[in-house]
């Protein structure tokens, strides 16, 4: 344990240290959550709100189907959630950064001509790759936790899963 | 009795106003609600994952 662990436990048993630690970090990921459904007006509420909310019930139903796996999905949901809010907010930034060139400026940095309709265009693909990004990423995280239940064999304990693997194989 | 029918009626339109908002208030957050509920489902079984880590700990220790 390095010296400023040393030093927090010196104030906190490290359980509660942990699980302070833990509080917190949920308290982050909401409140990061609300803010970005607040940033994103119509969308936000129509459906980041939603997405989020139902990575989060993916999660748990993982959690609590595949014991096996349990501490290992909590920390996977909570990055993935983090992940997912910390792209919308940072490339929301990029979208309102590069919407303020206009066609001539980018040609002029490029150094050579970009036609005014292949110019604009480009910002519109930037901002269909978010809304993309934003709607495949819930959808892949929920596809991942099912892919899990099937590699974990259900709600079947590692024990139960290679019993009844036993049962079905004839060994030579 | 005309007192008694006008207290209850204002008892009453009070506890259908009240159940109202909060089924509003229920309608309205049911996405925030349901992931605060969630969240603490994962915080608690992270908090078990802790102690059962600390009594592997301890038994390691013994």
């Amino acid at each position: 344990m390095n010296e400023k662990g040393l030093l927090i436990h010196k104030h906190f048993t490290p359980k509660l240290y942990l699980a302070l630690k833990n509080l917190f970090i949920y308290i982050a990921l909401i409140g990061l959550w609300v803010w970005t459904v607040n940033m994103y007006a119509v969308f936000g509420t129509g459906w980041i709100k939603f997405a989020v909310a139902l990575m989060w019930v993916a999660g748990a139903i993982a959690v609590w189907g595949i014991p096996e796996e349990r501490e290992q999905t909590i920390k996977e949901t909570k990055w993935a959630v983090f992940g997912y809010v910390l792209f919308l907010v940072l490339y929301r930034l990029v979208i309102v950064k590069f919407s303020q060139f206009s066609p001539d400026q980018v040609g002029v940095s490029l150094g050579v001509n970009v036609p005014v309709a292949s110019a604009t265009s480009a910002l519109g693909f930037a901002q269909n790759i978010l809304m993309i990004v934003s709607i495949l990423t819930p959808v892949g995280f929920c596809l991942w936790v099912g892919q899990k239940f099937k590699v974990n064999q259900g709600r079947k304990k590692k024990d139960e899963a290679f019993s009844k693997y036993k049962g079905i194989r004839r060994n030579p | 009795m005309e007192f008694l029918g006008n207290l209850f009626s204002s008892i009453g339109a009070i506890h259908v106003n009240a159940a109202i908002t909060i089924w509003t208030f229920l309608v309205n957050n049911l996405t925030m609600l349901l992931v605060i509920g969630v969240v603490t489902y994962l915080f608690s079984e992270e908090i078990k994952q802790h102690e059962h880590e600390f009594v592997q700990d301890k038994r390691r220790l013994m």
